[in-house]
């Protein structure tokens, strides 16, 4: 059930709220979210919510395990539950790419809940906090729907304290809204709109001006469509009382991609830093084995997006980048003017994009072949068709949305009103995608 | 003061997006099918079965005509943008794209093999129609695309390419089949097509039945537009606003004057087979065609002839056995441009050269 669909935002989340505000208590109310939240998961992927409970089942086991335990036992408790983890995803996730089994259906989410539940048993193992008694409030932890299917990844540690009490204000919950109508409009509204570009541009071998434009499509779709589902996340989440960490700060504003990285999916590259960059070593070792951890922790990143080998080169053109700023480019990048360290930054990213959208190496090759004026041309007949007055709007809406830092901020009641009317705008695009209507004389 | 006005927010945004749902609570809508669809809405489930609730949500919630038609006048009207099914053209004039027909009108859509097989299919059906003494002409209507090429963007006229038409009537030259190219014909008739709707005007059906009864040898069957329609009427109905979404809406064209003539079924069909007899005795056409001559050729050629079969040519599925059922004086042979060419594989139940 995605955030912008009919089901979730007609039926699912004003039914929702309102048993979870007429329940009284944190108890109660922890119950009713997690109710819900196996609910929203198994209305998409039924098959797969005895995973989900079991992976719950496991960890909350495990960390009370890992709690007891010290010294090596403890570390070879935790490596014993995370190796359960990794297993968990690595059969449904890798198993196929690597060869060793049939590839199967991928759980929704399944990336997620299993970083979850393993930042959980490291953060135990650690004893940066103890392994919580109550299983309710970790099968919450792990499932509640707001995080869920595509994140952000939420430190145990962030939302312990509000697990067993959390206050409900009506101004928090108005903020919450905010973002949530925000982070639905960037959805519905601008990466759904550009999506139609990027689609023909990557479904052959475009033109020149084809793979530019379908490349710039596409850097707005993939930042609206995981910022948007981010922010609805997020504001989902302090709607129900959860501080969950913000992911995406402006990332198309960055000058290298050492900035780019501190403001995309911040809750991944946090995670990835704590609990795979510094355990590697991070900078304190010579200068080539720093390189070389960024180069590791990205192409595991990338892997970490999708078992292909697209995703693999995506995640060392990334490594390689890091690597190379710091190794001294980002010297060079602060003397820069700064249009050209933005336009550094802003290509690096997008030729990244190339390999994480195209389905496979050769179409990520021949896409580069278009970029470089290989394929020449002007738009294509399918491009002129894509490039739709709303489409184009929304090209140039979201250009400068995603690269504008800061907005005057409006008085209260306009504020109010302009966010009402975006989510009635936004409400006629998700409730227009239900018409459905039959040619009758397709014949 | 402000920090009130911020908090009412949530209390109004949830209400919003309850209202739908209260919507359907408050005052159910309890339509089986959608008439701007054209389809049946998907029934309750009465099980827990995700999908089918899905489907039942997105067709059953609160307001949604309501909410359909607001967003389709923002965005087809007043942002004149299109869907997978229409494109909108200059001056907000919309056209069916549907089986990339708009690309097939530029000459982007060519498929020789298919035009190979379709013409391979004609020259069978000449020749077995030839065996029973029964002349046949190929005549396909032209795609909107294709005549009102004012309306497209300069990008999607057609700068002089081949079509798949050219491609067919060589084709069926090569072959020796008969062939009228309806293209001139529909380029000489004043705003030869509909504009909220994808068919031609019945001043274009009658001048191509016109067209192709003098290719036929039978000037006698031809009518003048005084005896066939009427001054202009305000019609609606149009098939390209509904599939956007909009409102209906009227154009002042001449509509037929003619009577329709008794209507037969002659089979269980999707789209059936229908014998339109007419109020005097005379030969019999058969028409092989789609909803361009559906409702039109029928009362135009009825004034002249005793009785009008119509067969759905169902991309060269039709069933050739129909010929031997009516016994026709002659076969027109006219499905659409965008649906002239035979799907894969496919060939006439009964007709002798199939695989």
């Amino acid at each position: 059930m995605a955030f912008s669909s009919i089901p979730f935002l007609v039926f699912f989340l004003p039914v929702f709220l309102a048993a979870y505000f007429a329940t009284p208590g944190t108890a109660a109310k922890n119950a009713v979210a997690l109710l819900a939240s196996l609910l929203f998961y198994a209305w998409g992927e039924p098959q797969y919510l005895a995973l989900l409970l079991y992976a719950i089942a496991g960890n909350y086991a495990a960390a009370l395990v890992i709690d007891r335990l010290d010294g090596g036992w403890r570390r070879a408790a935790l490596a014993l539950a995370l190796a359960g983890d990794l297993l968990l995803l690595g059969r449904f996730k890798y198993a196929a790419f690597a060869g060793l089994l049939p590839a199967v259906a991928l759980p929704l989410g399944i990336s997620f809940y299993v970083f979850h539940c393993m930042s959980y048993l490291i953060d135990v193992q650690r004893r940066r906090l103890p392994a919580n008694r109550n299983p309710l409030e970790i099968a919450l932890y792990i499932a509640l729907f707001p995080q869920l299917i595509a994140g952000p990844i939420v430190r145990y540690g962030t939302v312990a304290r509000q697990l067993r009490r959390r206050r409900h204000r009506l101004a928090v919950a108005s903020a919450g809204m905010r973002i949530f109508i925000i982070g639905l409009a960037q959805k519905v509204l601008l990466a759904d709109q550009v999506a139609p570009l990027a689609d023909t541009a990557f479904a052959g071998t475009p033109g020149t001006a084809d793979a530019w434009l379908g490349l710039l499509a596409y850097t707005q779709q993939i930042y609206f469509d995981f910022a948007g589902y981010s922010a609805m996340a997020v504001g989902l989440g302090l709607i129900l009382g959860f501080t969950l960490p913000r992911n995406f700060r402006l990332p198309y504003i960055s000058r290298s991609l050492t900035e780019f990285w501190r403001r995309w999916h911040m809750s991944l590259s946090r995670w990835l830093r704590d609990y795979l960059y510094i355990p590697l070593g991070g900078n304190r070792g010579p200068r080539w084995r720093t390189w070389s951890n960024l180069v590791i922790v990205f192409l595991l990143c990338g892997l970490w997006h999708g078992a292909a080998w697209t995703f693999v080169l995506w995640g060392v053109w990334h490594g390689a980048f890091l690597a190379a700023e710091r190794a001294g480019l980002s010297r060079l990048l602060g003397r820069l003017p700064a249009p050209l360290a933005w336009g550094y930054a802003m290509l690096a990213v997008m030729g990244g994009w190339v390999l994480f959208r195209a389905p496979d190496l050769a179409a990520a090759g021949g896409y580069f072949a278009a970029l470089a004026g290989r394929h020449g041309g002007s738009l294509s007949f399918a491009m002129h068709m894509a490039l739709t007055p709303l489409a184009t709007l929304a090209l140039a809406v979201g250009g400068v949305l995603a690269v504008v830092p800061r907005w005057p901020a409006a008085p209260a009641v306009l504020d109010t009103a302009w966010t009402v009317a975006l989510l009635a705008l936004t409400a006629l695009f998700v409730a227009a995608g239900t018409y459905s209507p039959f040619l009758y004389f397709r014949f | 003061m402000l920090r009130r006005h911020r908090r009412l927010l949530f209390p109004l945004a949830a209400l919003l997006l309850a209202l739908p749902l209260l919507g359907l609570l408050l005052a159910p809508d309890s339509a089986a099918r959608s008439a701007a669809e054209l389809r049946a809405l998907a029934p309750w489930p009465g099980r827990l079965d995700p999908t089918a609730l899905d489907a039942w949500a997105r067709d059953h919630f609160g307001f949604r005509r309501l909410l359909i038609g607001a967003e389709a006048r923002l965005v087809h009207g007043a942002l004149a943008t299109g869907t997978g099914e229409v494109f909108i053209g200059r001056g907000g004039r919309p056209f069916l794209r549907v089986n990339r027909m708009i690309e097939q009108s530029a000459g982007l859509r060519l498929d020789h093999d298919a035009v190979a097989a379709t013409a391979g299919m004609l020259a069978a059906l000449r020749d077995a129609l030839a065996a029973r003494g029964i002349p046949l002409i190929v005549a396909p209507p032209p795609n909107a695309s294709t005549i009102a090429t004012a309306a497209l963007p300069a990008w999607a006229r057609n700068p002089g390419r081949a079509t798949e038409y050219d491609a067919l009537l060589a084709a069926l030259a090569a072959r020796g089949v008969s062939a009228l190219d309806l293209r001139p014909v529909a380029r000489a008739v004043p705003a030869p097509y509909r504009r909220f709707d994808s068919h031609w005007t019945p001043r274009t059906a009658l001048a191509a039945a016109n067209a192709v009864a003098r290719a036929v040898g039978r000037p006698d069957w031809t009518l003048d537009e005084a005896e066939a329609l009427t001054p202009p009427v305000p019609v609606g109905g149009g098939d390209l606003l509904r599939l956007l979404g909009l409102p209906d809406r009227r154009e002042a064209i001449p509509w037929l004057s003619l009577p329709g003539g008794g209507e037969q079924r002659l089979d269980a069909l999707p789209y059936p087979s229908v014998a339109v007899s007419g109020a005097h005795p005379g030969p019999t056409l058969l028409v092989i065609g789609d909803s361009f001559t559906r409702a039109l050729l029928p009362p135009l050629l009825l004034a002249r002839l005793g009785r009008v079969v119509w067969v759905y040519h169902d991309l060269c599925r039709f069933d050739f056995g129909v010929v031997d059922r009516v016994r026709p004086a002659q076969v027109w042979y006219m499905p659409t441009e965008r649906r002239m060419l035979c799907d894969p594989g496919a060939y006439p139940a009964g007709l002798p050269g199939g695989g």
